[in-house]
């Protein structure tokens, strides 16, 4: 399917506004100081000329029209600036037009030694763009950024972040350095798509089994088989030419798709049910996933109540890893029993790491766990409410929890259990993803931000 | 110690996943606790699937589900011994063979649409309510009566309580009773392993979730409509049935907030239709 490519990028007809020759109010007062102003425009630095009248700071319309690649038309003492919308304002009137509807400045336009000057933020947006921040700390986009609720949001190839909006059910990728949002698709059928490690490629299974890729960058989707089996936790190879997935009515095989050919092989069919969350390692030699081991419920053959039990006493989770490389090698349970298993990764070195929490304590805090072996799980970072992980691109852990003070503290966690903080942040901060050159993304109360030890920058709105 | 309250939030959408990560979440959940599950085999994998995504916004609730046939799921909720009994009908009410669990309160939490399977060696693609009627009641003993070759019907039953052989019973045969046969008959006690018998049975007939039909099995049409959840949302089959979560009462706290997410719109756009259930939206 072809992508729904947003038209937010204004017309780059680059051009200055001149004056000369514009009929211009006579203005009584005396004219303010020029002076000038850095701001930053769709990510690069734009200097605006500015001045105050009557304490509201207006700026220079042609230049601001500079900084958005618009050619400005002149008319009757108008300023006609046309982009996808067409604006009209008066120096010295309030009223100005937008599509023929009319709005009011604060302040009306001023004209000051051939130049006119309006107001920043309305001016911007009866043009479609939009105004984060304030004076000289002002960030200007020739766009309005995303907004709604999203509800997660990963890197891709090229600085981009494809994030999820909740509103729409509808994939978006995001530039992170302008922010500029296009939607990539709204097909439901891509719902958990999983992201090569390349970032050019999702890959997601449709409601009838069928398993498609679509590329990130254009948006059209192949079929790479027909195959109708129940297929859940797609992982990609680390060379990005092999699906591993969970297959079966009951998720109780394992099993790897070769993208090229679409040839499906069978790797582990142990009568095991209800698998998930599967993880390969980088080398393609370990896979690690989840058992979710259900109750035992017993009756007569006439199903009466009376005779009804049910035993949840060996119900729970199990972490199992299993080694690709070595025939007639059986799974190998890493950790097993009640508490919950959440977020298992695999680490370099080929062990482990996972967030446990035991809802039976009288205040369950998560504990991440370290395991290289089985039944040999050590707890690291103590002094952390543990409550997510991701795996960077470099294949470091990037733990996500609440420490002591209540802040929200990402770290680096290395298989030793070292640690080094990322950030440490009053707001609170989910699902944060690390790209490979060391940026971190995140949600913070459904927007997409992103992650610095100095806070967060909003990518949404 | 609780060093920092959470805000709960619910809202989980499409889940984006890197090559590693998981399903995505919101702030987490300040909830606690346990919450017990059992009844239906054929809404067991929609649990454990609802489970996984759940507990990441709940991390501190526990999800505990076992599958033993639909009567089952409201009998434990009754018996107090699990929280939600998962029952392929609305258990609230009486259904042929079962009497209504008074107090017990309906959750519709998925549909369930159901097709009439066939041993691959039977060259039947289509039958009637009456010829399916015949069939399992015995009147019908060989596929010659019905077209096919001149070979033996072999009846695969599921067991008294399933949730699937009600629905069939109700929507297929037009609420007649199967009847037990002394040769060529034989009743199952799961999904799965009447999907192998039938598969394994030369001449055999059975019936099952639509989403446990493959290639090991042919599904035939039923009035000469085919079982797809295409024709099941249009409304020209007919053999279909909400999966539901029985409470005793209306649910609270953690329970509540599970069956919430299993009825969000997002686990019902996404994983419930992955593991070829149709949501409950569907259908209008």
């Amino acid at each position: 399917m072809k992508p729904n490519w947003q038209k937010a990028v204004l017309v780059l007809a680059v051009g200055g506004v001149s004056l000369s020759g514009l009929a211009v109010p006579a203005m009584a007062a005396a004219k303010p100081p020029v002076s000038e102003v850095k701001l930053v425009v769709d990510g690069q630095e734009a200097a605006l000329r500015t001045l105050q009248v009557k304490g509201v700071s207006l700026v220079s319309v042609r230049d601001l029209a500079r900084s958005f690649g618009i050619m400005p038309e002149y008319a009757a003492g108008s300023i006609t600036l046309n982009t996808e919308v067409t604006v009209q304002l008066k120096v010295g009137s309030p009223a100005y037009t937008v599509n023929g509807e009319t709005r009011q400045f604060a302040a009306a336009p001023f004209e000051a030694g051939g130049t006119v000057y309006a107001e920043l933020n309305s001016l911007v947006e009866a043009l479609g763009g939009s105004v984060e921040g304030q004076g000289g700390n002002a960030v200007v986009h020739s766009f309005q950024l995303l907004d709604g609720s999203f509800s997660s949001a990963r890197w891709i190839s090229g600085n981009r972040i494809l994030a999820a909006r909740d509103d729409d059910k509808s994939l978006y990728v995001i530039d992170a350095q302008t922010k500029k949002g296009t939607l990539l698709t709204s097909s439901e059928d891509v719902a958990g798509l999983t992201i090569s490690p390349d970032g050019k490629s999702g890959i997601f299974t449709a409601a009838t089994g069928e398993v498609k890729v679509i590329n990130l960058q254009t948006g059209l989707i192949r079929t790479v088989t027909t195959d109708t089996s129940v297929k859940t936790d797609l992982v990609w190879s680390a060379d990005g030419g092999t699906i591993y997935f969970i297959q079966g009515d009951n998720q109780d095989k394992l099993a790897s798709l070769k993208l090229d050919s679409g040839a499906i092989t069978k790797l582990l069919e142990d009568k095991v049910n209800f698998k998930s969350d599967l993880r390969v390692s980088a080398d393609g030699k370990k896979l690690l996933y989840i058992v979710n081991v259900t109750g035992v419920a017993k009756n007569d053959s006439n199903s009466t109540e009376e005779s009804l039990t049910i035993d949840y006493s060996g119900a729970g989770t199990q972490l199992v890893q299993f080694a690709l490389d070595s025939k007639d090698v059986k799974p190998v349970v890493l950790a097993a029993g009640k508490t919950n298993k959440l977020y298992p990764q695999l680490l370099k070195d080929g062990s482990a790491a996972y967030i446990s929490t035991d809802p039976d304590a009288q205040n369950p805090l998560g504990s991440l766990q370290l395991a290289s072996a089985p039944d040999k799980a050590v707890q690291a970072l103590p002094q952390l409410d543990a409550e997510e992980t991701s795996v960077t691109p470099a294949g470091e852990l990037l733990v996500t929890g609440v420490n002591k003070s209540g802040q929200t503290e990402l770290l680096l966690v290395q298989p030793d259990g070292s640690a080094k903080t990322v950030a440490a942040l009053t707001a609170e901060v989910t699902d944060a993803h690390a790209s490979a050159d060391g940026q971190t993304v995140g949600l913070n109360e459904g927007k997409v931000v992103l992650i610095t030890s100095a806070g967060l920058t909003g990518l949404t709105r | 110690m609780n060093w920092f309250k959470k805000v709960s939030v619910l809202a989980l959408s499409m889940a984006l996943v890197a090559t590693t990560a998981a399903v995505s979440v919101e702030a987490k959940s300040a909830l606690k606790g346990s919450v017990t599950i059992n009844g239906s085999t054929a809404l067991l994998p929609l649990t454990l699937q609802a489970k996984k995504e759940f507990e990441k916004l709940n991390p501190k609730v526990s999800i505990y589900a076992s599958g033993k046939g639909s009567v089952t799921g409201p009998q434990s909720v009754s018996k107090g011994i699990a929280d939600i009994g998962a029952c392929d009908w609305d258990a609230s009410i009486d259904v042929p063979g079962f009497k209504a669990f008074k107090g017990q309160v309906p959750h519709k939490v998925a549909v369930i649409p159901f097709a009439a399977i066939v041993n691959k060696n039977v060259n039947v693609s289509n039958l009637t309510t009456e010829q399916l009627q015949g069939i399992f009641t015995g009147t019908i003993t060989n596929w010659k009566q019905v077209g096919g070759q001149d070979a033996a019907i072999v009846v695969i039953n599921r067991a008294f309580g399933s949730g699937t052989r009600v629905n069939f019973q109700m929507k297929a045969l037009g609420g007649k009773e199967t009847v037990k046969k002394d040769k060529n008959y034989k009743e199952v006690s799961s999904s799965g392993d009447m999907k192998t018998n039938v598969a394994t049975t030369p001449g055999a007939i059975g019936y099952i979730d639509l989403a446990y039909v493959n290639s090991d099995v042919k599904a035939v049409k039923i009035n000469d409509v085919a079982p797809t959840a295409d024709n099941v949302i249009k409304g020209s089959y007919k053999v279909w049935a909400y999966g539901y979560y029985m409470t005793k009462g209306q649910p609270t706290g953690a329970t509540k907030a599970f069956i919430d997410y299993v009825q969000s719109k997002a686990f019902q756009e996404g994983s419930l239709k992955k593991l070829k259930f149709i949501p409950i939206s569907a259908m209008k």
